[in-house]
């Protein structure tokens, strides 16, 4: 699953090194516009569902966190 | 006439998601959690459901901002409201352009507004930093209402008034008081600003 998670974050971005970086949206590298596209293709590709309080910026942060 | 109803509770929210956003879902939302509550806090924010398709609209005073939900593009009914809707298309990279989308609002009568690309840059990804001297040339903190009252002044003249955030004279002195408005001065001539935000 992680390494589905991280093609998709790939995908998006290809230009971040989402298995490092751990401060993704505090440094501003992912805006919410990145967040929301990240939510509808993880929805599409494990159909999750997707709730209010998923968008946060604190649950974008990191590799780990975006897992959770 | 309107036929939106204004959102009291974070909890329509939840079901328009939990009924309207799936997979496959064509959506341009990008409100997060702590932007909604706000919203929903000041009364400016509503939604128009329409059979499998689901809108949320925000007041910005002069208009409205959709945030679309579809799920069905042979669909076109839409919200009808007393103020402009505006709506905003992203998408990153070519190969993502949004054509189906923009033919959905295009046969409901939208029209293009205007187009814009989106650059960043992060500190440590500057390679060379150029400085321009010029003796006339001086920026510094904002310090007095008239330099406020400046800023507001060039905010509302080169603004987009539909897609911009124009600011009122009292956030602008906030910022001032905040230390996160500069003016720029060519000679003693006011000739531009700078405003930050903290986040």
């Amino acid at each position: 699953m992680t390494r589905k998670i991280l093609e998709i974050l790939s995908d998006v971005r290809p230009d971040l090194d989402f298995e490092n970086e751990i401060s993704l949206v505090s440094d501003g590298s992912l805006d919410s516009f990145d967040i929301v596209t990240i939510i509808s293709e993880l929805n599409d590709a494990f159909d999750i569902k997707i709730k209010v309080n998923d968008l946060t910026p604190e649950n974008f942060n990191s590799l780990g966190a975006i897992k959770t | 006439m309107n036929n939106i109803s204004i959102i009291q509770d974070i909890s329509e929210v939840e079901s328009i998601f939990e009924q309207y956003f799936h997979q496959g879902t064509l959506t341009n939302n990008y409100i997060l959690a702590k932007e909604y509550e706000n919203a929903i806090y000041k009364r400016l924010l509503y939604k128009f459901i329409s059979q499998e398709n689901a809108f949320i609209l925000l007041d910005k005073g002069n208009c409205y901002r959709v945030y679309y939900f579809i799920n069905n593009t042979a669909f076109y009914e839409i919200p009808k409201t007393d103020k402009v809707m505006v709506l905003e298309i992203l998408y990153r990279g070519e190969s993502n352009f949004p054509e189906q989308i923009i033919e959905y609002w295009n046969n409901n009568n939208f029209k293009e507004h205007l187009r814009r690309d989106c650059y960043f840059l992060k500190p440590n990804q500057i390679v060379d930093v150029k400085t321009i001297v010029d003796p006339q040339v001086k920026i510094k903190l904002a310090d007095t209402l008239e330099e406020s009252e400046y800023a507001q002044y060039l905010i509302n003249k080169y603004l987009d008034p539909y897609t911009g955030d124009p600011l009122s004279l009292e956030k602008l002195e906030e910022y001032r008081n905040s230390g996160y408005l500069f003016c720029a001065y060519f000679g003693d001539k006011m000739s531009g600003i700078l405003q930050g935000i903290q986040k």
